[in-house]
């Protein structure tokens, strides 16, 4: 795994066992594909006590989103080929977040529709709270608002 | 001050000895200055104060506690991974407690005479002066670990044995299931620190740490129990009425409440397997 997913993973909270958890997932999809994975995002959301909850691993190539749903607790995955469906729209949701400065209380939710939107399209749904909301900004921009 | 021992003496000897038995706790310490000779400093509280920190200090400054938040951390990922579950609340951090001296003393109490069934003579174990008694109460330092279900207890207590022996650390492990509803897991180890003498002047001991591991419902119920037990303990006569059948006392409610609860806990457990198994 590239030691920047390695950092994003720490700078998000995710270490020991979960850490290992992304690492066995990560590994696991790229026996599945040979693509360059040229990205990694946690969705992850805050419970009302306060507790960090992390969900999906996505996993980004030029082509394609892999979607590992709840990748620490089961092993499901969708390979999203995105490539071939055009972005047909974004929901973007947020709290507390600028596009740029996160902060603790920063919540930001990305919904993504692909191909002819309720045609067959497909939807991805990314989710994230505090510092992440920066990183799930930079993903947004790199793989799909700068190319539209 | 020796240890003295009265399994030798002659039948009815140690009646005229002991004198009549203590019934209060002021009578109980004339008896052990009177008895054997316990110097006023045992028996002060401030003196008992600087034991106990000291025990305190000394073991939250140990490489073994110290690595106890990453474990928790640790721990609680490992049961969320099997268990798609949190093993603890969030930010669960345990309290270290000091038992105060009142109690200290009124379990010396308990375990010398009330609860002596070898009295005048000494009870199982031998007498718990103060030569020994910081090594043979096992709970002067303790701390209680909060898990949120049923099967965390016993989760818990296989894993941190294990962090436990991985410091060389002693444990022992014992389910307590009173009739009282008290339900917990308590985990003892044992700890050498250095402790103030009497005379100021210090002295190596093996104290025991108790860690109890129970559930977040049984922790409301047990201090419900506790305040109740304090008083209670230390009246040597027994009630005549079983509380079992004393539907008005405060035991008869407390008591049921817990057993109800650790059957409503165990029902979840069963909720959450059901749930698991129509998953997969």
């Amino acid at each position: 795994m590239k030691e920047e997913f390695t950092r994003y993973l720490y700078e998000i909270g995710i270490k020991d066992l979960f850490y290992i958890e992304v690492v066995k997932t990560y590994d696991r999809v790229t026996k599945l594909i040979s693509d360059e994975i040229t990205d990694i995002f946690v969705t992850d959301y805050v419970e009302s006590d306060g507790r960090r909850n992390y969900e999906d691993l996505i996993l980004f190539t030029s082509g394609r989103i892999v979607e590992a749903q709840r990748f620490i607790t089961q092993g499901g995955l969708f390979v999203n080929q995105i490539s071939s469906y055009p972005l047909a729209g974004m929901d973007l949701n947020s709290t507390a977040y600028d596009f740029e400065n996160a902060s603790a209380e920063s919540r930001l939710n990305a919904g993504l529709v692909f191909g002819p939107a309720g045609f067959g399209g497909l939807r991805i749904d990314l989710k994230a709270s505090g510092n992440n909301c920066d990183f799930l900004t930079a993903v947004l921009k790199k793989y799909f608002l700068s190319r539209q | 001050m020796g240890q003295i021992s009265t399994s030798d003496w002659p039948v009815g000897f140690g009646e005229e000895m002991a004198g009549s038995k203590p019934e209060t706790l002021a009578d109980y310490k004339t008896w052990l200055q009177k008895m054997y000779n316990v110097e006023s400093t045992s028996l002060n509280r401030t003196y008992y104060e600087s034991v106990s920190n000291k025990i305190l200090i000394e073991f939250m400054k140990s490489d073994f506690w110290q690595a106890v938040p990453a474990e928790l951390e640790r721990l609680d990922q490992k049961y969320f991974i099997t268990e798609e579950y949190h093993l603890f609340t969030a930010n669960f951090r345990p309290d270290m407690k000091l038992k105060p001296f009142s109690s200290f003393l009124e379990k010396t109490f308990r375990k010398n005479i009330v609860e002596n069934e070898n009295w005048p003579n000494e009870p199982k174990g031998g007498w718990i002066l103060p030569e020994s008694w910081y090594s043979e109460i096992g709970d002067i330092v303790r701390t209680m670990f909060v898990v949120k279900y049923l099967d965390g207890v016993s989760f818990f207590v296989a894993n941190f044995s294990d962090l436990l022996s991985k410091h060389d650390m002693p444990v022992t492990v014992d389910y307590e299931a009173r009739e009282e509803g008290y339900y917990a897991a308590h985990l003892s180890t044992e700890y050498e620190c250095e402790i103030p003498k009497e005379s100021w002047d210090t002295k190596r001991v093996r104290v025991k740490i108790e860690m109890q591991v129970t559930t977040q419902l049984q922790e409301v119920i047990k201090n419900l129990l506790h305040k109740y037990y304090e008083g209670r303990r230390l009246t040597t006569k027994a009630s005549e009425v079983k509380w079992q059948w004393d539907y008005r006392s405060e035991e008869f409610a407390t008591n049921y409440l817990g057993h109800i609860l650790h059957y409503v806990e165990g029902m979840i457990m069963d909720i959450r397997q059901k749930q698991r198994g129509a998953k997969q």
